[in-house]
């Protein structure tokens, strides 16, 4: 799953947003990393919805303009968190290794001195 | 968590699209309708459904000093369009996009002869390099008016009318083959022209009919080769005889560019191509002469066309068994 993918899908996870507030809390989940473009946005969104990982959740018309607000279902969800845990374990790869080598070189020293 | 507001990121300030020029009211009109001119990229069907939610999404995400798109936002619009014409293209089987680019086709090749009838309603004006003797206008213009109708009711009508138009044009080519030159110029293109017009009443599908967007193409015909014959002549440029065929060129040109996302328009120029080169190789079994000279052209583009199929098969969605 590519970022903007992860971090639309993670927007969602508290509750449903409409574009322009995905766009924002992704922008701020990821710490200002991902910044989406309007156009990669709905992309992603139609992408999403036919495989079913987003849904539409209401409509209303603001300044003479439609809105719609977006969720997660059930299956997108777990899909997200899937995705997390692999990130997690690829991250634990390296974390867990600099950490034992952090460990084993702290043993060194300390047998060492 | 933001759900709503203008942005305030520093990237929007950007003086590329902000100026102090007009009012924040007058701006922000002219970024809507700039960002409703993106929009055009996606396919028509698209827009309907999806662009007021993606023009009022995008005017959110834009600072209020700014006239024109961000690069960025410009950028995805075209992917996203360009993304979103494919996906439309693979709704539809092979059969239905290949029938509508040879439709097109065909009716490219007839709006040749279009623009030569309506040529020959007015042949004063047209320079003598390009005079045809012995053309009355009349029937030049009858013939034109038969001829455009058919065109325009294989994008516009029902199947009983496109095949009654065909014939109709049918019979104008040919009367005005045979008041030109009797019976033996009947023959060659003039065969050609009703064959053309048969396949696109052949081709006219059952209920409704393409979408008129297609049109362009013949359009483009007859509007460049009565500039040409009337305006700047077939010795524009100095190319002669290839002057004709810059329009052709150019759509030919934009079908390259344009396979990926769709070969329609690639299949729609190699079928006029195909049907042209046609028209020496038919009056020469025809009438005896030996004029077989566009064959290795007719090889080329049958070559072509063989790729850019198989390309439009990937693009369609699997036949429906």
């Amino acid at each position: 799953m590519r970022e903007p993918t992860y971090f639309v899908l993670a927007a969602l996870l508290d509750k449903p947003l409409h574009g322009y507030a995905i766009i924002k809390r992704a922008e701020e989940l990821s710490g200002g990393r991902v910044r989406l473009a309007t156009g990669t946005l709905y992309t992603a969104l139609d992408r999403l919805t036919d495989e079913g990982h987003v849904r539409l959740v209401s409509e209303e018309v603001v300044a003479g303009r439609i809105r719609r607000s977006y969720g997660l279902t059930d299956d997108g969800a777990d899909v997200l968190r899937a995705e997390a845990q692999r990130m997690a374990a690829a991250a634990q790869i390296v974390t867990g290794a600099a950490a034992s080598t952090r460990s084993s070189r702290l043993g060194r020293q300390t047998r060492t001195a | 968590m933001a759900t709503g507001g203008g942005p305030s990121g520093s990237e929007d300030r950007d003086p590329a699209g902000a100026d102090r020029g007009p009012a924040p009211a007058d701006r922000r009109t002219l970024l809507e309708r700039r960002s409703r001119w993106l929009l055009r990229l996606y396919p028509a069907a698209y827009r309907d459904g999806r662009g007021e939610e993606i023009v009022g999404t995008l005017l959110e995400a834009t600072s209020e000093d700014r006239r024109w798109p961000r690069l960025r936002d410009v950028r995805a619009l075209a992917v996203g369009g360009l993304k979103a014409r494919a996906v439309q293209n693979r709704q539809r089987t092979v059969r239905a996009n290949l029938r509508v680019a040879v439709m097109a086709g065909l009716a490219m090749y007839l709006s040749y002869w279009l623009a030569v009838y309506v040529a020959g309603i007015f042949p004063q004006f047209t320079p003598p390099s390009v005079r045809v003797p012995g053309w009355t206008s009349a029937i030049a213009a009858v013939t034109a008016l038969l001829v455009a109708a058919a065109i325009l009711l294989a994008w516009t009508a029902p199947r009983i009318a496109v095949l009654a138009g065909a014939v109709a044009a049918s019979v104008g080519v040919v009367a005005f083959a045979f008041v030109i030159g009797g019976p033996a110029a009947i023959l060659g293109p003039r065969l050609l022209q009703v064959l053309a017009l048969v396949g696109l009443a052949a081709l006219a599908p059952r209920a409704g009919h393409p979408s008129r967007h297609w049109l362009w193409l013949p359009g483009v015909i007859v509007a460049s080769m009565l500039l040409l014959v009337y305006g700047v002549g077939y010795e524009w440029l100095g190319l002669g005889i290839l002057t004709p065929a810059l329009p052709l060129f150019a759509m030919a040109a934009l079908g390259v560019l344009w396979v990926v996302v769709d070969a329609r328009l690639m299949v729609a120029v190699l079928t006029y191509l195909a049907v042209t080169a046609l028209q020496l190789p038919v009056m020469a079994i025809l009438t005896g002469y030996w004029g077989l000279s566009s064959l290795p052209f007719l090889g080329v583009v049958l070559a072509i066309s063989a790729p850019a199929v198989w390309l439009l098969q990937r693009q369609s969605a699997p036949a429906v068994s």
